[in-house]
């Protein structure tokens, strides 16, 4: 049967116990447990039975009754015991149980009192502070940390990232339509006139052009076509405004419109700006630079190490959905950036710091794992080299032997635990939480190391 | 530093085109490989559905495969087979020892555990007592050298029934049976030329699942189920009751602290409709510890298979390391190789 219908079966027990058939064929441990897990999730309890040999020896697996093959058969063999009978039987069983008890009880006391109490010290130590500038190189081309250089095995990170990132524009123009309409131009002589002269209104001051070169014969008139120079509605002018030409005519002339000009209009229109432009680069810029980032940390682990200031951004493909000045209601931006790193691991800086801090560590002292900072400061990325001053801020606390304060600990009441915290020189201040919680005359720290664990705190 | 062992135990030159079979418990895929500047090719191939038949599959696979030689016909009669599923097994083993050591003595004790573990790891997920396993592939992927010794050792087994069954299944092809390599293993060796690879590497088959776990570049250990992806009234009840299963063999991994970010898809199997999505919305970080919430990552439908490749990649390199010995660290043996070191 498939593991799949096995697991519906579960599913569809009714009575909150399912029985499952082991089939032999097809059929593995890891299997019988994800179906015993899956009962487990459902709060039904599984009743396995095997079809065969095969899945009586999974089932006896899962239950930890593990036989290797050599001593199966005489486990099998064995698996038969002989009877004891008769009133010997009757005085055997009782005095076996009553043994059996006392035996489990008595060992279920000693586990009790050995596994289950438990310590918990904390020592608290005073701090000496330590600062100090390491000239760092983190070298792609080397393996191994090397203090007297200041030198850690770094990595050459390439990363293409890609995006598209898009915002509101927020510029704005004035679009729209030039009015249009017809002077009747009025001369004394022949004039000629070019495309686009330039005729004015003379009580708005609005100007209009030419829509095509013409000749005005002489003591004649001439409907020229005429288009306003400027978009907008103030050109739509009312019929009989009075003209002048300004240039493009061989001799001044005057004129009227017989009909109002039409179809002049402008509106505000959002465009998109520089500024939109240049904001999507730079923030999407910041996104693939994270996005890189997780891409190293992913690819070589998450002690990996990356500087910001220390990565080269190069463009590769740049495309704007819209220009700079075209109308748009937003504006998107698909980026590729090719970043280039040298990045290395936290634990390799530590050791090297470590190395490099060690003969400044008076005797007796060891740095405070857990509270060195490195800054990196000046980041320098030259070929497959990164350089900088690393600052250092670490804390180099007493040596304290962890081990022998547990040793000493060990079966002490916790009136004598407390003294022999006090006699530790070195420490400031301690903590001793001892389980279970019972009242102190009773209180004792387990004999069993394993069940007192030291914890180390600087002061604030 | 790098070291090869003689794995794959064949002193015969590789040819530069041959074939390679992944024999899936649905499907067998047979393809013609081809090496060429550190790359394989796919020249061709044929998939075929199996009939549950032995001798059927075997002569399906002899009329698939004799097609593929008329089509290729400058490619060798070899091939290579592709293991995976609950009938395999393939770890890495970090050994570590005093510097004094010698590597080979190291390696072969380090072999022989494996062997035994792997044997007893087998008879006990199979409920097989007497069960024999073979030693398919082992491989030195590095040797570290500080304070301690430190060998990191890759082996693959397969019950020997498994591997006699196939054997007999290339038999009617006329096509030499080269050896056995891991699939899973293939696929990481390439996928690890292109990044240091951490992931959970899903290989959906069409009736088993295997799950690799690959840290730094390394394939540590392998999970399988015998799991039939078939068309199903319910798909949505399907695949959640598969993906919990997924859920019990994630906790199967010993000493795991946490889960690599990303989850490779491949296998037949894994363009089963709707599958990839619940992959990818499935809370993996609820019962297990992810750093974040793990990319699913589908692959194309035979990477896998075709990864089988990489074994002729190894081979060339192993062949070219042996025939340019003047360029071997002195006093590290014939079989070091300085170039390959990890970076």
């Amino acid at each position: 049967m498939h593991l799949f219908d096995l697991m519906e079966k579960i599913l569809g027990a009714d009575n909150g116990e399912a029985a499952i058939e082991i089939p032999e064929e097809n059929f593995n441990l890891l299997m019988l447990k994800i179906i015993r897990d899956k009962a487990r999730r459902e709060n039904k309890t599984v009743r396995f039975t095997a079809a065969g040999p095969r899945g009586k020896r999974l089932v006896g697996s899962l239950e930890n009754r593990i036989e290797p093959a050599a001593e199966r058969e005489e486990g099998e063999r064995a698996a038969k015991p002989i009877k004891p009978r008769g009133r010997f039987r009757k005085i055997l069983v009782p005095l076996a149980l009553v043994l059996g008890i006392l035996i489990v009880l008595g060992a279920a006391a000693f586990g009790a009192l050995y596994y289950l109490p438990k310590a918990e010290v904390v020592l608290t130590l005073s701090p000496i502070p330590l600062i100090k500038e390491i000239p760092v190189a983190v070298d792609a081309e080397v393996e191994e940390v090397d203090a007297a250089t200041g030198t850690v095995p770094g990595t050459s990170q390439v990363v293409e990232e890609s995006g598209t990132k898009s915002t509101p524009a927020t510029g704005t123009a004035i679009v729209g339509e030039k009015a249009k309409g017809t002077i009747t131009l009025d001369t004394t002589g022949e004039q000629t006139c070019s495309q686009g002269a330039k005729i004015k209104e003379n009580a708005s001051g609005s100007v209009f052009l030419a829509d095509a070169a013409f000749t005005i014969p002489a003591f004649d008139t001439y409907d020229a076509a005429v288009t306003a120079e400027k978009i907008g509605t103030s050109h739509n002018l009312a019929a009989g405004k009075s003209f002048t030409v300004l240039s493009g005519c061989s001799a001044a002339v005057v004129g009227t419109n017989a009909a109002a000009f039409t179809g002049g209009s402008s509106e505000e229109v959002t465009v998109t700006s520089s500024s939109d432009q240049s904001k999507l680069l730079t923030d999407l810029q910041k996104e693939l630079v994270e996005k890189a980032k997780e891409t190293i940390k992913s690819r070589s682990g998450t002690d990996e190490v990356v500087v910001d200031a220390a990565i080269k951004i190069e463009v590769v493909e740049k495309t704007y959905s819209h220009a700079i000045g075209e109308q748009a209601e937003s504006v998107s931006l698909d980026l590729k950036v090719k970043l280039t790193t040298v990045t290395y691991k936290g634990a390799d800086i530590q050791e090297l710091i470590s190395q490099t801090l060690s003969s400044l560590i008076p005797s007796g002292y060891t740095l405070f794992p857990g509270e060195t900072q490195i800054d990196p400061l000046d980041p320098v990325l030259k070929g497959s080299k990164l350089t900088f001053q690393a600052e250092v801020s670490a804390q180099v606390i007493p040596e304290i032997d962890k081990e022998k304060i547990k040793n000493d600990l060990a079966g002490r009441n916790a009136g004598s635990a407390q003294d022999y915290l006090i006699s530790l020189g070195e420490v400031a201040a301690f903590e001793l939480v001892l389980w279970p919680n019972l009242p102190e005359s009773l209180q004792r720290v387990p004999r069993n190391t394993n069940r007192i664990t030291v914890v180390l705190k600087t002061e604030e | 530093m790098k070291f090869k062992l003689p794995s794959f135990g064949k002193k015969e030159e590789f040819p530069d085109q041959f074939f390679g079979l992944d024999p899936g418990g649905k499907d067998l895929k047979v393809f013609v490989l081809s090496r060429a500047d550190g790359h394989t090719i796919v020249l061709g191939s044929r998939k075929l559905g199996r009939t549950g038949v032995l001798a059927d599959d075997g002569l399906s696979l002899k009329e698939s495969v004799d097609h593929l030689r008329q089509d290729f016909p400058e490619a060798e009669p070899l091939v290579v087979v592709g293991i995976s599923g609950p009938l395999s097994l393939a770890f890495t083993t970090v050994v570590r020892s005093s510097t004094s050591r010698d590597i080979e003595d190291l390696v072969s004790h380090a072999r022989q555990e494996a062997q035994r573990s792997a044997e007893e790891e087998l008879q006990v997920s199979l409920g097989e007592p007497r069960l024999k396993v073979s030693e398919v592939e082992a491989e030195i992927l590095e040797v570290k050298e500080s304070e301690k010794l430190e060998v990191f050792l890759f082996t693959s087994f397969a019950a020997e029934p498994y591997l006699a069954e196939i054997s007999q299944l290339v038999k009617p092809t006329g096509l030499k049976l080269w050896g056995f390599s891991s699939l899973l293993f293939n696929l990481v060796s390439e996928l690890s030329k292109v990044e240091e690879l951490n992931a959970l590497i899903l290989d959906v088959g069409g009736a088993k699942t295997e799950v690799g776990l690959v840290f730094g570049g390394e394939l540590m250990d392998t999970k399988s189920f015998w799991w039939d992806f078939k068309e199903n009234g319910n798909p949505t009840a399907f695949l959640d009751l598969w993906l919990e299963a997924l859920s019990t063999t994630l906790s199967a991994f010993e000493g795991v602290e946490t889960f690599p970010p990303k989850i490779y898809l491949t296998g037949g199997a894994a363009v089963f409709p709707g599958l990839i999505e619940v992959a990818a919305s499935y809370p993996w970080s609820r019962d297990h510890h992810f750093e974040i919430a793990p990319e699913v990552v589908p692959f194309e439908a035979d990477r896998l298979s075709t990864s089988l490749g990489q074994v002729a990649l190894r081979l060339r390199k192993e062949g070219e390391e042996k025939a340019e010995p003047e360029t071997e660290e002195p006093g590290t043996g014939p079989e070091f190789d300085e170039e390959e070191k990890k970076p």
